[in-house]
């Protein structure tokens, strides 16, 4: 389901995150080094499933959308009510 | 420079609006040590620092902190919406409503607007990460107490999650000034390293050079 694919990778997104605030203070750990590396390769593998099955993942300014349209602008953002549940 | 992701870095889904819950929590946009002060403190910082280590850590907590930033408005946005004008005077959001309507603007708890005046940059490794450790220390009783006045669990879940950032971005700070603060005592202010060179402590060399 769209909302629990997309809950998995900003759950991944946050493990990749802290994993680089920890790297910042101990830039020789081959252990965070190994995760990091595991959860940048989870990242793509869960965006690829979820561009299969619903089309861009995140829009950003400079994706080149499946659509052509300024898909950018469509709501909900991210701060609005029920943005979890688009 | 940075790019924008659509997406908060924790959801915030609060059903039950809340004016008098707007008005303590945007203590953590702008107030003394709210998230805009947070970034902006660790993003300046950065220009004044000789080490990699502490170059990193400040660029990607400071860069967290705007997504904390945008996490504390969006709980203030979404619990001043849809507002009567009875709540709005009610509540005592009156004040704030008058200026603001519905923007959601840096101001403490009390009203104050934010001041660059809770921020400090030293250009001194270990006055700026002493500062930063209080820092996080003080945005992690504002939460405490924030968690104490609220009783909505919509509310509570990213207030834990803020709180919890406090704490880890504050083992990290201590990590860096742990690993540093030796080296920067003994280097520049026992042997005098920095001073000697050209008889000014701005001469200190980044690692990178």
């Amino acid at each position: 389901m769209k909302k629990q694919l997309k809950k998995k990778i900003f759950q991944v997104d946050f493990a990749i995150h802290e994993l680089s605030l920890y790297l910042d203070t101990h830039p020789t750990s081959k252990k965070a080094m190994e995760l990091l590396r595991e959860y940048r390769k989870l990242r793509s593998q869960l965006i690829n499933e979820y561009e299969r099955q619903f089309g861009d993942y995140i829009v950003t300014t400079d994706d080149v959308s499946a659509t052509g349209c300024w898909e950018w602008l469509e709501n909900p953002w991210p701060w609005e009510i029920n943005f979890m549940e688009d | 420079m940075w790019k924008y992701e659509k997406k908060l870095q924790y959801p915030v889904n609060i059903k039950n609006p809340n004016p008098k819950y707007a008005q303590i929590i945007i203590s953590q946009y702008g107030g003394p040590d709210g998230e805009l002060g947070a970034s902006m403190r660790y993003l300046t910082q950065r220009y004044g620092q000789p080490f990699n280590e502490v170059k990193g850590i400040l660029t990607d907590v400071g860069t967290e902190e705007l997504a904390h930033l945008e996490m504390v408005c969006a709980m203030v946005h979404q619990l001043t919406r849809n507002l009567s004008e009875k709540e709005i005077v009610e509540s005592g959001f009156d004040k704030y409503f008058v200026d603001h309507t519905n923007a959601v603007y840096p101001v403490a708890a009390a009203g104050i607007p934010w001041r660059a005046e809770y921020i400090a940059a030293k250009g001194d490794v270990l006055a700026d990460l002493h500062e930063d450790l209080a820092a996080e220390q003080k945005a992690r009783v504002t939460y405490d107490n924030l968690i104490r006045l609220i009783d909505d669990p919509d509310i509570l879940d990213p207030l834990k999650f803020l709180r919890e950032r406090e704490i880890v971005h504050y083992q990290r700070f201590g990590e860096a000034n742990l690993t540093h603060s030796n080296r920067f005592i003994i280097d520049y202010i026992v042997v005098g390293k920095g001073l000697s060179k050209h008889g000014s402590p701005f001469e200190i060399d980044s690692e990178s050079n």
